[in-house]
């Protein structure tokens, strides 16, 4: 193979270190800082590439983080930093570093993003839904670029961290825990009553009562839970006090602390 | 230059750096503070000069020769200038030269025309630069005259000679945009009556002409292709969900490429060892760096490849001679079905002709590991903090990650983590 200029890396130091300004941090800074210099006549097309390739680069760390097919955190964007720089150039090292961080959305931005969302969820009495994590991950991407995964990735990567179903889901599995409650008739379980229009009692999935609800009359799904000390809540009052809790690809549904469900993290 | 001495002088260190057979000469040509350029004539072999034939036959190598006090180096560059070894060629550039000595001095009449010397017999210079020579009809980059000499494609078509891809690439659009993946990534030219590709550049529909071809890509989410070329080696009780299934102008309906979205493609590429080829009996299973011909491309005489038949030459098949045939077709029209990848490794293990997996230890993936560090003891090394691994940890610790070309890697999280 002949050797290229990458190979010489004297010269590659040198050339760099008195023609290519410290804030050129880009492949094309480098390139037009080197053919405006006066190297850039003395040499052709294929070295000013050469040098502009080899040397330390944001292009140079973002190609290695795309490779690597996962969004870098901090440490990794120093440790990718450190380790594609060939000629040992600490200036460098450090301008594309901090060019690269303020640029490359890192596992910690979107971190304390989601953080952020799970605080306003818990502080609004609710589970946090994937689209609380579509919008931590939208507001990151709005000052810096995604690389090496996709926002649509990393929001599912962080909902399945967090155990974050999406809204639908989460209502769609509250529909279903209400509608699937055990229909229990008030005139079996209470001595003063002849009603037979059930009350829906819900259950965990060890099988015992969590609430009861459905009930026609107010006052008899009151007694209706009371017989199973329990507290009677409409419909809207049960979903509103579901919660989720694990994490994953599928996650608990819970009612005061108790597993009721599952739903899905897509 | 003896090995024990500490100084050396510029000539040894210049005779050293060229190892040349004879210098004829050295001028200086600049000086850059404590850098001095200079361009030396030597005579050496075409072997031995970077850029020329690895021949060993005698040239004239005219060369720049850097020599930098301040960090007492001497390089040897790469702009320079190798000719025969031969009296009238260096007679010939010493006219030229000598002209140029002439034109910058102010000594010759600026509507001069150039000085014209032939130091080969029987070759006239003057009549050399005034031959007509044919320039080839290039479109986009490809040769129309090339392809209406060979035939098979009809210019009547729409998209004839590059006017624009054929009509079915809306179809296949449509079936990538309903499998989540984006068109225009996946989209590539292909030469005219051909499956080569022109440059294996992703492409908007409207920048694609003639053939086209659907890339596959190395990444773990998206396409994979069984390319089945042996439909009688399939394994008849494997059972694969209905998808879009493309096939080829040659053979039957039943040779053809079933192309299937999986959202895993690393855990293949973890089986078969790279985002390559993996081939059994009954033909090819393609996970990353490769394309399918789309739908509604066309070979002609000069691009088919079957039997014994090479590419380029005239006398296709019939069907690639036909100006109505040689055509990719859909053969099943489905939306493209997502497998997941043991559904793939699971294929291929039933497949006759898998024997990877037994090959592996004795064979490991050199290009994908030769670049990394295995340091000390062979561990698993981060190429930054120099932490070792076992070879259990690595895959979990590790992260690995091509800079420049080569393969490096770091601590998963950083090295402080």
């Amino acid at each position: 193979m002949p050797k290229t200029i990458a190979d010489y890396e004297d010269a590659v130091r040198r050339i760099a270190a008195k023609h290519v300004p410290a804030d050129a941090t880009t492949e094309d800074e480098v390139r037009r800082a080197l053919s405006g210099s006066e190297v850039g006549p003395q040499v052709t097309r294929d070295v000013l590439d050469g040098i502009a390739e080899n040397l330390l680069t944001e292009d140079r760390v973002l190609e290695a983080i795309e490779d690597s097919g996962e969004l870098p955190s901090e440490g990794e964007i120093d440790a990718i930093v450190s380790v594609a720089d060939d000629y040992d150039m600490d200036d460098r090292v450090e301008t594309v570093e901090d060019a690269v961080r303020s640029s490359v959305a890192t596992v910690e931005d979107v971190q304390g993003a989601v953080r952020d969302r799970q605080d306003q969820a818990a502080a609004s009495g609710r589970p946090t839904f994937r689209e609380d994590v579509e919008g931590a991950v939208d507001e990151v991407a709005e000052t810096k670029q995604f690389v090496g995964e996709s926002p649509d990735e990393v929001t599912a990567e962080q909902a399945r961290e967090i155990g974050a179903p999406s809204e639908t889901a989460f209502r769609g599995a509250a529909a279903r825990t209400i509608a699937n409650g055990d229909q229990v008739n008030p005139s079996e379980v209470l001595e003063d009553t002849r009603s037979e229009t059930p009350v829906s009692v819900i259950r965990d999935t060890d099988g015992g009562v969590v609430a009861a609800t459905g009930a026609q009359r107010e006052e008899l799904g009151e007694q209706v839970a009371e017989q199973y000390g329990v507290e009677y809540m409409s419909a809207q009052e049960v979903e509103d006090s579901l919660g989720t809790r694990g994490t994953g690809d599928r996650v608990s549904l819970t009612l005061g602390g108790r597993k009721v469900g599952e739903v899905d993290v897509e | 230059m003896t090995p024990d001495a500490d100084t050396a002088t510029v000539r040894e260190r210049i005779e050293e750096a060229l190892g040349q057979d004879r210098i004829h000469g050295l001028t200086v040509t600049r000086r850059d503070d404590e850098t001095v350029y200079c361009v030396v004539v030597q005579s050496t072999t075409a072997d031995r000069v970077d850029g020329a034939p690895d021949y060993e036959f005698p040239v004239l190598d005219a060369r720049t020769v850097v020599v930098d006090f301040s960090d007492d180096t001497v390089t040897v560059g790469d702009n320079g200038l190798w000719v025969p070894q031969d009296q009238d060629v260096a007679e010939s550039l010493t006219q030229m030269f000598g002209r140029a000595t002439s034109d910058l001095g102010g000594g010759t009449d600026p509507d001069a025309g150039p000085a014209l010397k032939s130091a080969v017999e029987g070759v006239d210079v003057g009549l050399l630069l005034e031959r007509e020579t044919e320039l080839p009809t290039t479109q986009d980059g490809q040769h129309v005259d090339r392809m209406e000499s060979h035939g098979g494609i009809d210019p009547s078509r729409p998209w004839g000679y590059g006017a624009g891809p054929p009509p079915e690439v809306d179809d296949v659009v449509a079936r990538l945009e309903e499998a989540d993946l984006s068109a225009e990534e996946h989209l590539t030219r292909l030469v005219w009556g051909k499956k080569e590709p022109m440059d294996r550049v992703p492409r908007p529909v409207d920048e694609l002409a003639g053939n086209y071809g659907i890339e596959l890509l190395p990444r773990d989410y998206g396409l994979v292709a069984l390319d089945v070329d042996y439909p009688g080696e399939f394994p008849e009780e494997f059972d694969l969900p209905e998808t879009l299934e493309v096939s080829s102008p040659h053979g039957d309906d039943s040779r053809r490429h079933i192309i299937l979205k999986c959202s895993q493609k690393g855990k293949i590429k973890e089986e078969i060892g790279a985002w390559a080829v993996q081939s059994v009996e009954w033909g090819d299973l393609w996970i990353g760096d490769r394309y399918v011909v789309g739908p509604g491309s066309q070979l002609s005489e000069f691009g088919c490849d079957d039997g014994d038949h090479t590419r380029g030459d005239r006398g296709g098949c019939d069907a690639c001679t036909d100006e109505e045939g040689g055509f990719y077709r859909v053969v099943n029209d489905a939306p493209i079905a997502t497998v997941d990848a043991e559904t793939i490794v699971e294929l291929l293990e039933v497949s006759d002709g898998y024997t990877l997996r037994e090959r592996a230890p004795e064979a490991p993936d050199v290009d994908d590991e030769a670049d990394v560090d295995e340091g000390d003891g062979g561990l698993p090394t981060c190429d930054n903090c120099g932490a070792s691994y076992t070879e259990e940890e690595a895959p979990e610790l590790l992260k690995e990650l091509s800079v420049g070309g080569s393969t490096r890697r770091i601590c998963r999280g950083g090295c402080d983590a």
